[in-house]
């Protein structure tokens, strides 16, 4: 019998020893993360040229839609340098970073650059200077906001200029240096009524740009805000005429949303506008997921900043996160 | 104390333990020889294998029945097609089926297979005295110490399968004069990588018995054993990953974390279970054996897991591949397109460069997915990848006393009740939050969809917001209980002239209840607490007819009907969620029939069966991440139909005590036959979203009406209906060789129900013409669209559905697969013996034989008003698995 006791002990001792873990892992080296360049090559051009060579009119394009949408492909290494200024981290902007002159390398201006991915905020941090080779890609506008990207064919069949592969960072584009968080790049424009109002602002250059806004929301005003409990129904003629939107008794008064689903258009986005002390308009547009979306707009003066574009006569504004309001929220 | 008592009492203690390791015994089985060396090679790899191996297959006086099995496990062959719910795995006479799934989980003797050899299988109309069969058989496994041969066996194993090695060591006492009997054995089967890369192996079993037999009429004996196991799983893939790949056995589970490889999806299993089996010998034709049996399984799955709005961290997500740049199954392939829009083609060759130019670029970026992380953790962002562990753990407490009694030569019966009580426990844990610093227990894509504020986005309303660390409990945590208890008697006559009759019935009752331990936002009123008992009350019979013209020529009829609860795991609408039933729950029927003619003419042997089985008021459900709503979906098929029919045959013609020849076929048919009631719940949703989603409306009429899946005439998948096998053996001066040239066919893939919804469903309205003749305004073209994507006609005057076309179901190719195998045995002095068997399977490395596979649940077309397709075809990428390419596994075992 001691035998099969021995045994007993040996095979239990034997059996600790070979069942350790084989799913253990070493911490990640996150420094050597392979998903940019590093050297797209030099820098030999500017934001303000590329723009003013791919943005500036659809003469030449390789690809066109109407009179707002164009592109054209690169064949050249043209270089340029931005800092990131706007990016996706709340989910308001949707696979866009807007990337500005850094001051003093060139005419301040910026323009987007989108990328196939979700979450792009971990890889372009606020304050990050980013080199991008153009070469291969796209560079044109998309609703006449200049952008670089690829061509696609959207949910309704419209040819666009879309988001870049992800995989072409590999290729295109390369991070210099470390974020900076206080970048004066990231110093928002602020603009007047006159300069909202001035027709000769509303160009290529000025689109897109980190601006701030001042004003209240005039779907807040009081002939516009509800004055009754119960979903209100809108009455402008736009792509959601005749939709009821939800109103929020707060303290006697009613409010509504940023951007309820059930007003969302064909791009998921929900328009208010913001009305200057002057009276000038300016479109805030939401995304319908995200936590913007979910608050509740203010009803009295605020400051709103973010990615302004323009289509038509009309400037557009779209935050970054909540922190583009000030003063902030606090519902 | 006695020696004896006080190893029982450190056994015990051991078992519970979790790490009782004993010595092990050895064979059961006298007849050393009868290590087949298939059925040796292929129980090693049950785990992933979705347990082929029928538990009837031993059944060694049915010459279909005891080959099959083995045989064309490769391709995953279940008998009839029937799902393993209907096989029954009895361990001492008592039944170790999970009641929550009705399964029995091979994981749960994995690398015990000296220990566990000693089966008896029966067929569904056998009698037995264990139970009660199901229509798809069982086999009881008698673990008592006092059968195992006295002795010792070492066995070592190496093959390239899950695992490439394995080591085994048994030993049993047999029955001391002091009336004790041990048996034991321990085995550990590993792979730094298995024959799928990235798959790893990492398993230890340990198996014990003793038994006491205090006097001719009582003993007791007690087993505990358990198989701790860790493993990296495959994942199926679509067929343009693999051409990327240029590989069938492409793994997208896996990817480098550091240079090295990392599986995303690994297995933790322990359960350990302990029977003790009082055996009351009453007299010497009475007796009654009564099991209680005790398991606690721990299991675990992991998965990576992501927040809402970040990118799918998956190889093969659609978007990252290079199909997805246009629709290259429809007409934007045509050449003229391809001109006018050359971005297209840069964008599918730069994909195609990416995932061809590294191994890596096609496998999880771990470093990527930490990198994001921290960059995220550094902003002050919630962690945006992770990896999540699903843990399905179970008490099992189980109780069968079976009376059995033969009356006289001619007559017996057999008399049981089950008692089984099964507490499910069902939460996931945070694994590792990949670099991460914050992780908030929120609903992410409820978030997206209510706010982060809302009370939708709470996974626990009453720990709202609450931090999550490592090894956490978050997202769902419930428990379901089921209660099990069943009252079976059998008998069996053969007082007529050549007949032979067994008949048998029983009567249960199964309580169903599901208990809440979160208060989930999106079910604030019905998922903590407990749900209530659902009850069932459930009854059946069988007959068994066998006439014996002689006793070489039998012909049997058999026939079945029983009554049952469904299944727990399909009774919740969304069992993570929430406490409600699925609607319009009961019993499930089952009936079935079968006629044989077994046969024996001199050298030639055989036996050939017909078979039909009906199943009606089904229940099933399925569960995935839904890609067309970006959300986790639960649904669930109600009042099913099914039917199984075929027919199997088996020949063997022995020329001599040397050569042999067999055939097998097994030729069915298993389908849908009607189209049953649909109910769907999304995890991110309330209550109000998700009833407007089961609406159906009436293009016509505008009436709600119940929400159904299409399923009629889909076949049940990942199963070859039809196999076909020729074998040869040849033994002499004991060495065994073996042949066998097997054939596959009619492999369906696992059809998408969501898409055979009939709400998702395209829909078109026809009229009558003047001859009262439905006329379709449709062009041929529109037509083919509709038969491929699927619609539904509505008659324009009163809404009735006219017509239906369902997508299609995709039938793989079907193939040969040839394997071979010898064995020597060779005698030793002193009764040793050594047994060598090296089987090679799959010998000509067939590498396109698709076992299985399933469709992604997502339309081809976009929900907008103009419904523009989508460049990525999702109707033309199903996921799919293969068969093993060449294999081979080598066993030497050596009996002291």
């Amino acid at each position: 019998m001691k035998k099969y006791l021995l045994s007993l002990f040996i095979y239990g001792i034997a059996a600790i020893g070979f069942t350790a873990c084989m799913d253990d892992h070493d911490e990640v080296n996150t420094y050597d993360l392979d998903v940019f360049s590093t050297n797209v090559g030099t820098v030999n051009t500017t934001i303000a040229d590329v723009k003013a060579r791919f943005c500036a009119s659809k003469a030449g394009a390789d690809f066109t839609r109407g009179s707002s949408n164009w592109s054209t492909k690169v064949t050249e290494d043209l270089v340029f340098d931005g800092i990131v200024v706007a990016n996706d981290v709340s989910g308001n902007l949707y696979q866009n970073v807007m990337l500005r002159t850094p001051q003093g390398e060139g005419e301040d201006q910026c323009i987007i650059l989108r990328v196939k991915n979700t979450c792009l905020y971990p890889y372009f941090p606020l304050g990050q200077r980013v080199r991008v080779n153009l070469k291969d890609l796209y560079v044109g506008v998309y609703s006449l906001t200049p952008e670089i990207g690829q061509p696609y064919y959207s949910s309704y069949g419209n040819l666009n200029l879309g988001p870049m592969l992800f995989s072409l960072l590999k290729t295109n584009v390369q991070l210099v240096g470390k974020p900076n968080a206080n970048a004066p790049e990231l110093i928002a424009k602020v603009l007047d009524d006159a300069w909202l109002k001035a027709s000769g602002n509303r160009t290529y250059k000025n689109s897109p740009l980190l601006a701030s806004v001042t004003g209240t929301i005039d779907e807040m005003s009081e002939a516009n805000r509800g004055t009754a409990l119960q979903n209100l129904e809108v009455d402008k003629e736009d792509d959601v005429y005749g939709k009821y939107e939800p109103l929020v008794n707060v303290g006697g008064r009613f409010f509504k949303y940023f951007a309820p689903d059930v007003l969302h258009d064909d791009g998921f986005g929900v328009d208010r506008t913001i009305v200057t002390n002057g009276g000038q308009k300016v479109t805030l547009r939401t995304s319908v997921e995200n936590e913007i979306a979910y608050q509740l707009l203010p009803d009295d003066s605020r400051t709103y900043t973010g990615m302004l574009t323009y289509y038509g006569n009309d400037w557009q504004v779209q935050l970054r996160d909540l922190n583009d309001i000030y003063p902030k929220l606090n519902n | 104390m006695s020696k004896g008592a006080k190893l029982m009492a450190a056994a015990c203690l051991l078992a519970a333990t979790g790490w009782a390791q004993t010595p092990r015994d050895s064979l059961l089985n006298t007849d050393d020889n009868a290590d087949v060396t298939f059925s040796e090679s292929q129980l090693g790899d049950e785990e992933d294998a979705a347990q082929t191996a029928s538990t009837i297959s031993n059944l060694r006086n049915d010459p279909f029945l005891s080959e099959v099995g083995y045989r064309f496990s490769p391709m995953r062959f279940r008998i009839r097609a029937y799902d393993n719910q209907y096989n029954q795995y009895y361990m001492n006479g008592l039944l170790l089926n999970d009641v929550e799934s009705g399964r029995f989980s091979y994981s749960l003797v994995g690398g015990m297979n000296d220990a566990t050899r000693n089966r008896d299988g029966v067929s569904p109309y056998d009698y037995n005295t264990f139970g009660l069969t199901d229509v798809g058989g069982a086999s009881n496994t008698n673990t008592r110490a006092s059968m195992f041969v006295p002795g010792h066996k070492l066995t070592l194993s190496g093959t390239n399968r899950n695992y490439v090695l394995r080591g085994m060591y048994t030993f049993a006492t047999g029955m001391s004069p002091s009336g004790w009997a041990f048996a034991g054995s321990v085995g550990y089967r590993w792979a730094k990588e298995g024959v799928i890369e990235g798959t790893f192996y990492n398993s230890f079993s340990y198996f014990l018995s003793v038994e006491k037999r205090f006097n001719d009429s009582h003993s007791l004996s007690l087993v505990t054993f358990g198989a701790p196991t860790e493993r990296g799983q495959q994942g199926a893939s679509t067929e343009e990953a693999y051409w990327l790949a240029n590989s069938h056995y492409y793994n997208p589970n896996w990817g480098y974390q550091n240079g090295k490889k990392r599986n995303a999806r690994v297995v933790k299993s322990f359960e350990p279970t302990t029977l003790l089996t009082w055996d009351w010998n009453i007299d010497h034709v009475t007796k009654l054996v009564t099991t209680f049996g005790f398991r606690y399984s721990n299991y675990g799955s992991t998965s990576l897991g992501w927040n809402g709005d970040a990118y799918d961290p998956r190889p093969d997500y659609y978007k990252n591949l290079p199909s997805s740049a246009f629709n290259v199954y429809g007409t934007d392939n045509s050449p003229k397109w391809l001109a006018d829009n050359p971005f297209a083609l840069e964008q599918w060759q730069s994909l195609y460069d990416y995932w061809t130019a590294s191994k890596a670029n096609r496998q999880i970026n771990w470093d990527r997915l930490y990198y994001v992380n921290r960059q995220a953790a550094a902003l002050g962002q919630e962690t945006l990848y992770y990896q999540e562990r699903r843990h399905n753990d179970q008490l099992v407490f189980a109780l069968s006393p079976t009376f059995s009694k033969i009356l006289d030569p001619y007559n017996k019966f057999a008399l049981g009740l089950v008692l089984n009580h099964t507490k499910g426990m069902h939460y996931k844990t945070m694994e590792d939050l990949l670099g991460g610093q914050v992780f908030t227990d929120v609903d992410k894509f409820a978030a997206n969809d209510y706010g982060l504020n809302s009370q939708e986005a709470q996974n626990d309303l009453n720990r709202p917001n609450r931090q999550i660390r490592e090894g956490d409990v978050f997202g769902y945590d419930y428990n379901i209980y089921v209660n099990h208890a069943k009252l079976w008697g059998i008998f069996e006559n053969n007082s007529f002239r050549n007949l032979h009759i067994v008949a048998g019935a029983h009567i249960d009752g199964t309580t169903i209840e599901r208990e809440g331990l979160m208060r989930n936002g999106r079910a604030a009123e019905n998922s903590y607490g407990k749900s209530g008992a659902a009850k069932f009350l459930g009854g059946g019979g069988k007959l068994l007819l066998a006439y014996r013209i002689t006793s070489n020529h039998i012909f049997t009829l058999g026939g079945s009907y029983s009554a049952r609860a469904p299944l727990a795991r399909n009774a919740f609408v969304a069992p993570r969620i929430q406490n409600n039933f699925v609607d319009h729950l009961t019993t499930e029927n089952i009936f079935s029939g079968e006629a044989a003619y077994q046969f024996n003419f001199g050298h030639v042997s055989g036996k050939l069966t017909g078979y039909y089985t009906r199943m009606t008021n089904m229940v099933e459900q399925t569960a995935f991440y839904n890609d067309q709503e970006a959300r986790f979906t639960y649904l669930t098929m109600n009042g099913i139909d099914k039917e199984y029919y075929g027919f199997e045959g088996a020949l063997k013609w022995e020329v001599n005590s040397h050569l042999s020849f067999t055939a097998l076929a097994s030729i069915g048919e298993a389908k849908y036959i009607n189209n049953p009631r649909a109910q769907v719940d999304y995890e991110g949703m309330n209550a109000v979203t998700i009833a407007k989603l089961n609406t159906w409306t009436n293009p016509v009429t505008g009436e709600n009406m119940q929400l159904r899946v299409f399923a009629k005439d889909m076949h049940v998948s990942s199963t070859p209906l039809t196999a076909l096998s020729l074998g040869v053996n040849y033994n002499v001066k004991g060495w065994f060789l073996g042949a066998n040239l097997n054939y596959y066919n009619r492999v369906y893939v696992g059809f998408s129900q969501y898409r055979r919804l009939s709400n998702v469903l395209q829909a078109e309205t026809i009229q009558r013409d003047a001859d009262g003749n439905y006329s379709m305004a449709i062009t041929a073209e529109e037509l083919q669209d509709l038969i491929e994507r699927g619609g539904l006609f509505y008659d324009k005057d009163d809404g009735h559905v006219v017509a239906s076309y369902i997508p299609k179901q995709e039938k793989f190719d079907g193939g040969f697969m040839l394997d071979l195998s010898v064995g020597k045995y060779i005698r030793l002095k002193r009764g040793r013996s050594i047994s060598i068997n090296l089987s090679l399977n799959n010998v000509t490395n067939n590498r396109n034989l698709r076992t299985g596979g399933y469709e992604m649940n997502r339309d081809d077309y976009y929900n907008n008003s103009q419904h523009t397709q989508r460049a990525y075809s999702f109707s033309n990428n199903s996921k799919y698995y293969y068969a093993n390419a060449f294999n081979a596994f080598l066993n030497i075992g050596y009996r002291f």
